[in-house]
């Protein structure tokens, strides 16, 4: 097992966030977590990659290398793409994962010279370019046009198919999640109420599977909320 | 750009028309001496020599009280930055040095340095110092922290957090400290040598003064002036492409 978390309790001063809350995670899985907006979703991706500690409870990590796909890319504003993906592994990988996620000719580019959905490509290929065991992808298509993030969403399920990684993708979208998981935990708030679909491999869907999944995900979500 | 230069021709104009009316209503050198008069006697130091050592030793003493104050605040202002425990002890103290007035120190460097190079050049420190050490630790304290949280994720090493995150989100406070020093260190460095020193165009503006040699008295102030929006214009640009890259 990747990943196994145990009971876990969060909780911002007075304010509980994640209640009491296990998971486990296997490698090459694809997990989606499918919640609103604020119900804690974030929070997890930061006890996960030890940012923070959860107050009670155990978060086993049976991997060596962690990436990070972070909501708003994080990337070092004065250096450049190939710099911001190297810093973390070495040029030669650095460049390979610029080529695989097509952005090899703006290597020299800064971040404010890329469009929004070049910075996320970026931020993918930084988190990749370590070779990691588990990926944590936190929104990683919010506030992206409907076209940018259809590619995105082909080019991390591409990577994905050709690296063989695990990863957590949280997610307000059911439709993302329909799109990209082998699983698919539907949350409600703190994490009380929760719902598992197995879905299977994503890249043997058809439209009409994920277009039916997309509709039981959102069914499960109004359910997981009440 | 053409549009730009014409404005600072007419302001300048402006200057040297106000001035040299100034000084036909007075109408005695003594008092106001005039443009013409003071710029020929600018060149008169320039072809004659004069005006070199004391311009050197100007320079040396303020880029040397800087580089001074820039090392120092370097090192305390990152020091500040990153441990809460120092910034708290050495604020309160840094503020105080600010706020110690520079006739103070001059009264104090005839004492403790004596009459001649030292007093000038360590005046500029201590009046660079607390600003530039100030904005450091403003910097440093400022970086964004969820670069950090990106580089404690990837493990990134010590070093090129500090190269990277710190020190590059420190600099354009580094560049703009210093764009202000560099405009008060040519009037503090003149002070200090009009009060305590031996040598510079402070000290010539002293000599000229108790010669009652205004035209002097006019040429040595242009000359500083020069040398302070020189200074200025040269870390104003720095500083430019620094808040270029930064954003």
């Amino acid at each position: 097992m990747l990943l196994n978390i145990q009971e876990i309790n969060k909780a911002f001063g007075t304010q509980t966030i994640i209640e009491k809350f296990s998971l486990s995670l296997q490698e090459g899985e694809f997990l989606s977590i499918l919640g609103s907006s604020g119900c804690g979703k974030t929070t997890l991706l930061r006890l996960v990659s030890n940012l923070l500690k959860p107050d009670s409870g155990k978060i086993d990590r049976n991997y060596k290398r962690l990436g990070f796909v972070f909501q708003d890319t994080r990337l070092i504003p004065w250096k450049n793409a190939l710099y911001n993906v190297s810093v973390v592994s070495s040029e030669s990988k650095a460049k390979i994962m610029l080529s695989e996620v097509g952005l090899m000719e703006h290597h020299n580019k800064y971040p404010t010279e890329l469009s929004g959905g070049m910075e996320r490509r970026i931020s993918l290929a930084r988190a990749l370019s370590i070779e990691p065991h588990l990926i944590l992808l936190d929104e990683p298509f919010g506030s992206l046009d409907i076209l940018t993030r259809e590619d995105m969403i082909k080019l991390v399920l591409e990577l994905w198919k050709k690296h063989n990684f695990a990863a957590i993708n949280v997610t307000h979208d059911p439709y993302e999640a329909a799109r990209l998981s082998t699983r698919v935990l539907v949350v409600g708030k703190h994490f009380t109420k929760t719902q598992m679909h197995e879905l299977g491999s994503p890249l043997d869907r058809s439209e009409t599977d994920n277009a039916n999944i997309r509709n039981e995900l959102l069914k499960t979500l109004k359910s997981v909320l009440d | 750009m053409k549009v730009k230069y014409f404005r600072l021709c007419v302001s300048i104009a402006i200057i040297f028309s106000l001035w040299l009316t100034g000084s036909f209503i007075v109408g005695n050198d003594l008092l106001l001496p005039g443009p013409v008069k003071t710029i020929q006697r600018l060149a008169e130091l320039f072809i004659s020599g004069e005006i070199f050592s004391p311009l050197l030793f100007t320079t040396l003493k303020a880029l040397g009280g800087l580089s001074l104050a820039l090392f120092f605040s370097l090192i305390i202002g990152f020091a500040m930055g990153l441990i809460e425990i120092l910034y708290e002890i050495f604020k309160p103290i840094i503020i105080t040095l600010q706020a110690i007035p520079i006739v103070s120190w001059l009264a104090l460097a005839i004492l403790w340095w004596g009459v001649g190079f030292r007093s000038p050049l360590y005046i500029v420190f201590l009046t660079l110092f607390p600003i530039i050490t100030l904005n450091i630790t403003e910097g440093v304290k400022n970086v964004d922290k969820k670069l950090l949280e990106m580089a404690r994720v990837f493990n990134l090493p010590k070093k090129i957090v500090f190269k990277d995150i710190y020190f590059a989100s420190a600099m354009p406070f580094i560049v703009s400290s210093l764009r202000i020093s560099s405009g008060m260190m040519w009037k503090t460095v003149a002070v200090a040598e009009f009060m305590v020193g031996i040598s510079g165009l402070g000290r010539m503006i002293s000599d000229a003064k108790y010669a009652l040699n205004t035209t002097d008295v006019f040429a040595f102030t242009v000359i500083l002036i020069i040398l302070g929006i020189v200074s200025e214009i040269i870390f104003d640009k720095l500083s430019r492409r620094m808040m270029v890259r930064a954003s």
